[in-house]
């Protein structure tokens, strides 16, 4: 699923990923554990497209980094989701328009995307808001319509930077076992956290440790 | 096929999502694209003036006096054929002794009738083609000095010169300032629609988060850029003619007596379409790197 092979990158002179070598199996848990600044927001944008790759080798779903050009970028964000800390909703847009997006984007039938929609709605508990505009949700809800959307397409690969940010305690657990479930169903999560309690929610997931740009210690 | 019209119908939806936006940019575009028009009924009205008054120039022929009339005739109707002839005015050799009596307060110069010198002659008014307008004149002078019997064409060479300066500055007034409106529309229109951009930025952005490629975030953009301009131009229109009566009625009053006359429906076809190629033009440009 995720292939690096010596990977780095710089902003200027300055190196934020040193060298990294790692790889994914289909239907993992994995947890890139840093503090701030470790360049896990760096990594999850190389592996999402939004950066191109200036040294070594990788491959995300099965497309290879290094000739990834503009136009391959959208099809590689149609295999790989992404949840940011900031939820990145539109919120002007009612929860059953934010998750359409992406099916739009991939040309789902509108009966198909009705049906989709309500019942990742149901999963996640925003059945009784699908109309409202996400501006009047909740910090929890709007990350939660972020979560649908990211993985109502069913992608192969979701990453996740630091989900739980901006979550309470008893939230950022519900927001854990919703992962768990997808993860349940076969989609590979790839979660990037500071937070050693997450960790803790889920036993057996496999742990990256990043520190100043390099890859420290692999655990789990 | 039902993707591409689900997104040319949400450029067109998309338009009543940033209402306060969209409407800025409406006003902005129709007030632009109204002082552009304007610019252009005044040019083209100056223009149709000069064309109507200068453009023209006139000249004689002489026939030899010996010329058998009927031959000099066939030679007006021919004359009166030719598509630059605007008039002509003919005299024979009696009637230039009719007008050559009249003109001497009614002297009596019967006694020349039978051996009357004077030649039959012509005044021709003829319209200086837009297209090397001296060269045409000179053209068509040479062929009539070689019809039988014409003795000489006389053709003030300052006339033709300041006919054909007028028909030149026409085209370089009228040609330059259209391409310069047009120009500059597309410059602001684009900086417009740019500007409204902004407000779709956090939209875009997600989008692209999601997967949506080029022409799925392009064409709904696209397609809203076109729309308003084409609402813009309606309205600019619409502002034009009320503009136009109320400086007819200004205008149009003694001792001025000058009628601004509308575009005409061809100029009027040409604006929407140079429109919508500006529009689109211009869109692409703002719309490229989103």
């Amino acid at each position: 699923m995720l292939k690096l092979r010596h990977v780095s990158y710089s902003f200027g002179t300055q190196w934020v990923l040193k060298n990294l070598s790692f790889e994914v199996e289909p239907g993992e848990f994995i947890f890139l554990f840093g503090s701030s600044g470790a360049g896990k927001t760096t990594l999850l944008r190389l592996l999402h497209g939004s950066l191109s790759l200036q040294r070594g080798a990788a491959s995300v779903a099965g497309f290879d980094l290094a000739r990834l050009n503009r136009r391959m970028v959208p099809r590689l964000r149609r295999a790989v989701s992404v949840v940011f800390q900031e939820f990145k909703v539109l919120p002007n847009k009612t929860v059953r328009e934010n998750i359409a997006l992406p099916m739009l984007v991939r040309g789902i039938p509108p009966s198909q995307i009705e049906r989709r929609t309500n019942a990742i709605c149901r999963v996640l508990r925003l059945d009784g808001r699908m109309n409202l505009p996400c501006r009047r949700l909740s910090g929890g809800e709007q990350q939660r319509v972020a979560i649908a959307r990211a993985v109502v397409t069913n992608p192969q690969l979701l990453l996740s930077d630091e989900p739980t940010g901006n979550l309470d305690e008893e939230l950022s657990t519900r927001l854990m076992e919703i992962f768990k479930q997808f993860n349940q169903f076969g989609t590979t999560i790839f979660l990037a956290t500071h937070s050693r309690r997450l960790i803790d929610l889920v036993p057996g997931a496999r742990v990256l440790v990043l520190d100043e740009g390099k890859l420290e210690q692999e655990c789990g | 096929m039902n993707r591409i019209a689900f997104l040319l119908s949400k450029g067109v939806r998309d338009l009543g999502v940033n209402k306060w936006e969209q409407a800025v940019t409406l006003v902005a575009l129709t007030l632009l694209l109204f002082l552009g028009l304007m610019f252009i009924l005044v040019v083209f009205n100056v223009s149709q003036q000069l064309m109507s008054r200068q453009g023209e120039i006139s000249f004689e022929i002489y026939w030899e006096s010996s010329e058998n009339l009927d031959e000099v005739r066939k030679q007006w109707d021919w004359l009166e054929e030719s598509k630059f002839v605007q008039s002509l005015a003919t005299y024979t050799p009696g009637k230039v002794l009719d007008t050559l009596e009249e003109g001497l307060g009614g002297y009596d110069l019967g006694w020349l009738e039978s051996k009357n010198p004077l030649p039959p002659t012509a005044v021709v008014t003829m319209e200086v083609p837009r297209k090397s307008p001296k060269e045409a004149v000179r053209d068509f002078v040479r062929e009539i000095e070689g019809k039988s019997g014409v003795d000489r064409v006389s053709l003030d060479s300052k006339e033709l010169r300041k006919a054909s300066m007028w028909t030149s500055l026409s085209e370089k007034v009228f040609y330059p300032s259209l391409a310069g409106i047009i120009f500059l529309v597309a410059i602001i229109m684009g900086n417009t629609f740019k500007l409204t951009l902004y407000s779709k930025h956090e939209e875009v952005e997600v989008l692209r988060l999601v997967g949506a490629g080029r022409w799925f975030i392009q064409l709904p953009l696209f397609v809203g850029a076109i729309v308003q301009a084409l609402i813009g131009g309606g309205l600019a229109l619409g502002l034009l003619r009320i503009a136009q009566n109320g400086l007819n009625q200004i205008l149009d009053t003694p001792p001025l007596f000058l009628e601004l006359s509308f575009l005409p429906p061809l100029h009027v076809a040409a604006f929407f379409g140079v429109l919508v190629l500006v529009a689109v033009v211009s869109s692409w440009v703002a719309i490229r790197d989103y």
